[in-house]
C-alpha cells in the first residue's frame, strides 16, 4: 500500500516534466538555441532515463512506459542530432570527401576505365574485322543512314529543340550512370555488364562508321560531351565495383556494414557525376549537333570540360582555390 | 515470429522497437501507390477539362501532340514529379513517414532507431530501382522475406529499417495530463482504467460491463445500480473516463 502511494506520488509529480519536454521535443530545433536550454535537456533526459526504468520495473508491457520509451527515444535523437551547418557540409562534400573518395578507389578507378578502354578495342577489332557484327550495336535504321553516308547526328536540331534534346540525354546518361553504381549490388557483375557493353558499342560504332569514311564526323560530335560523358560513366562504375567488393571482401565488418559504407561513399562520387552530366547533357543538346562550331572549339570544351571534373575528383580545385586567398 | 530491434544506449539503457515485417512494408507502400494513382489519374483527366471545353475533352487525347507544348508539360511534369519525388520527399518532411505508412502503424528509422537524415533515403529511395526488379519489387520483398530485420537491398545500404510506431504514446501523455485534481491511481490501477478506455468498443457489452464492474470494485467504487443494456455501459464508461482524469477512485 505504501509503495502504490509512492507511485502514485511519482506519478503525480513526474507528468508536469515529461510534458515540458514533449513540449520541448515538438518545437523545431533552432540554430543557436543557448546553451542552457541545451544542458537541460540533457538533465531532462537522465531523469526520463530513471523514470522509464522505474516504469518498466513496475509494468513492463504497460502504456507508460512505452509512452515513455517514446520520449526518451525522442530525447536521445535530439542530443545525439548531427550538427547542421548546410554551407559548410557541402563545401565539405565537394572539396574533401568526394576527393579522398575518390584517391580510396583510385585502384577500381583506374581498373574500370582499362575494362572500358579494353571493350572499346574489342568492339572496334570485332566490327573492324567482321563488319556484319555491327547489326549487334546498332539499330537497322542507324546502318541505313551510315550505309546512305548520313550520321544519325546530322541535321539532329530538326527533329528536337536543343533544350528538349538536352533534357532527354542527361536524364538518360543520369539513369545509365545510377544503373552503372547500382547494378554493383550484384556482386560487381551489374556493373560490370554495363561498363563493358558501353565500351563495346563505342569501339563498334566507331568501326562502322570509319568503314564509311564518317568517324570524323562521329568524333567531331562526340568530342565536346564525350570526354566528360564517359569518364563519368566509369566513375559511377568505380563506385558500382566497390559495392561488389564490399560484399566480396567486406574484410573485418560484417558484410551489410561494409556495403552500407561503400554505399555511402559511392553515392557522394554518384551525387558529382550526376551533376557533371547535368553539364555533358547541355553541351550534348546546345555545342555537339550544332554544325557552325568549328572541332577546335569542341575539342578545346570537351577537354576543357574533363580538366574541370579532374580538378573535382582530385580535389586540386581546393588548393587552386586557396592559392588566391593565400597571396 | 515477432523481431525486434534492440537499441543500447550510452546510459546503458535497452530499448526495443518492434520491426515491421513484409505484411506492414506492403500494406504501407500499396496505401502510398494507391494515392499516387488516384492523384495521376485525377491530374490527367483534370487538365484537359479545365485547359478545354467539355465537349473538345476527346479532342484533348485525340490529337494530343497539336497541343501547345506548355499544356504538355503541365499534363506530364506534375505526375512525374509525384511519381518519383513522392516517396523521398515526404520520407524526409514527415521524418521517416508516408501517408500511407501513418496510415499501417510504422515509420523509418536508423538502426540506432533515429530518424534518417536525407542521405540515407535519398539512397533508399534510389536503390528502389534495384528492389523493384524484375517486377512488382519482388527482389525486394524477397529480401525483407529472408534479412533479420525484413528489410529490402535499399535499407540495407542505408542502413535503415521500419518499425511499427507507438501510437499509444502521445495518447497516453494527454491523458495523464489530463489528470488535473491529482492521482489516486496507483500505476498499474491507471493502466487498467487506460486499457480499458482504449478498447472499450472492441469489447462485447457483456464483456465490458463485467471487466468495468471488476476494475471499479476493485477501485473502492460504489457502482451504479446495474440495469442491465447499453444505459449501463454509458454510466460505467462515464466512471472510468472520470477516474482517468483524476475526479475520483482509488483508496
Amino acid at each position: 500500500m505504501v509503495i502504490d502511494t509512492y507511485l502514485a506520488h511519482w506519478l503525480e509529480k513526474r507528468v508536469a516534466h515529461w510534458q515540458s519536454v514533449a513540449r520541448r521535443l515538438r518545437r523545431p530545433a533552432q540554430r543557436g538555441s543557448d546553451v542552457a536550454e541545451a544542458m537541460q535537456l540533457v538533465v531532462q533526459y537522465r531523469d526520463l532515463a530513471r523514470d522509464l526504468s522505474l516504469a518498466r520495473g513496475v509494468l513492463p508491457q504497460g502504456r507508460l512506459a512505452a509512452m515513455l520509451q517514446s520520449l526518451f527515444l525522442a530525447a536521445h535523437e535530439e542530443l545525439h542530432r548531427p550538427p547542421f551547418f548546410p554551407r559548410q557540409q557541402l563545401l565539405d562534400l565537394f572539396l574533401r570527401d568526394i576527393p579522398a573518395v575518390a584517391a580510396r578507389l583510385r585502384g577500381v578507378i583506374a581498373a574500370t576505365f582499362t575494362l572500358f578502354i579494353a571493350s572499346a578495342l574489342c568492339g572496334w577489332l570485332l566490327v573492324f574485322n567482321y563488319p556484319p557484327l555491327a547489326s549487334l550495336f546498332a539499330s537497322e535504321q542507324m546502318i541505313e543512314m551510315v550505309r546512305a553516308g548520313n550520321l544519325w547526328t546530322d541535321n539532329l536540331l530538326n527533329v528536337m529543340p536543343s533544350s528538349l534534346l538536352s533534357l532527354g540525354i542527361m536524364t538518360n546518361n543520369i539513369v545509365v550512370a545510377i544503373f552503372a553504381f547500382l547494378l554493383g549490388s550484384f556482386y560487381g557483375l551489374g556493373t560490370l555488364y554495363i561498363i563493358g557493353m558501353n565500351g563495346l558499342m563505342l569501339g563498334a560504332i566507331f568501326a562502322f562508321t570509319g568503314e564509311y569514311g564518317l568517324a570524323g564526323g562521329l568524333f567531331k560530335f562526340v568530342v565536346a560531351h564525350g570526354v566528360v560523358e564517359l569518364s563519368v560513366i566509369c566513375l559511377a562504375g568505380a563506385a558500382g565495383v566497390s559495392l561488389g567488393e564490399a560484399l566480396l571482401r567486406p574484410g573485418d565488418r560484417g558484410r551489410g556494414q561494409a556495403f552500407q559504407e561503400a554505399v555511402q561513399q559511392g553515392g557522394k562520387l554518384l551525387l558529382l557525376c550526376a551533376l557533371f552530366l547535368i553539364g555533358a547533357g547541355l553541351i550534348e543538346g546546345f555545342v555537339s549537333p550544332d554544325d557552325r562550331i568549328p572541332l577546335v572549339a569542341r575539342v578545346v570544351i570537351g577537354l576543357g570540360y574533363g580538366v574541370l571534373l579532374y580538378l573535382a575528383v582530385s580535389g586540386r580545385w581546393r588548393r587552386l582555390l586557396r592559392a588566391p586567398a593565400q597571396q | 515470429m515477432d523481431r525486434q530491434l534492440d537499441i543500447q544506449t550510452a546510459d546503458a539503457l535497452q530499448i526495443q522497437l518492434p520491426i515491421a515485417g513484409p505484411g506492414g512494408r506492403s500494406y504501407a507502400f500499396i496505401i502510398d501507390w494507391h494515392i499516387r494513382v488516384l492523384f495521376v489519374l485525377c491530374w490527367i483527366l483534370a487538365i484537359p477539362l479545365v485547359f478545354s471545353p467539355l465537349a473538345e475533352w476527346t479532342e484533348f487525347f485525340q490529337n494530343f501532340n497539336a497541343n501547345p507544348r506548355w499544356l504538355l508539360w503541365l499534363f506530364f511534369a506534375p505526375p512525374l514529379i509525384v511519381y518519383f519525388l513522392y516517396h523521398p520527399l515526404l520520407e524526409w518532411l514527415m521524418r521517416g513517414r508516408t501517408p500511407g505508412k501513418r496510415m499501417a502503424g510504422v515509420r523509418i528509422v536508423t538502426l540506432q532507431g533515429h530518424t534518417p537524415g536525407v542521405g540515407p533515403i535519398l539512397i533508399r529511395n534510389i536503390f528502389r530501382l534495384i528492389d523493384s526488379l524484375p517486377a512488382w519489387y519482388m527482389l525486394g520483398l524477397l529480401t525483407t522475406m529472408v534479412t533479420k530485420n525484413a528489410v529490402r537491398i535499399g535499407d540495407i545500404a542505408a542502413g535503415t529499417l521500419l518499425v511499427y510506431e507507438e501510437k499509444v504514446a502521445s495518447k497516453t501523455l494527454q491523458a495523464l495530463a489530463a489528470n488535473t485534481t491529482g492521482f489516486r491511481l496507483n500505476p498499474q490501477q491507471w493502466e487498467l482504467v487506460n486499457e480499458l478506455l482504449a478498447r472499450w468498443k472492441q469489447l462485447d457489452s457483456p464483456e465490458r460491463r463485467a471487466l468495468a464492474s471488476q476494475l471499479l470494485s476493485s477501485l473502492g467504487e460504489i457502482l451504479p445500480v446495474s440495469s442491465g443494456g447499453t444505459g449501463n455501459d454509458q454510466v460505467l464508461y462515464q466512471r472510468l473516463l472520470e477516474i482517468q482524469q483524476g475526479s475520483g477512485g482509488g483508496d
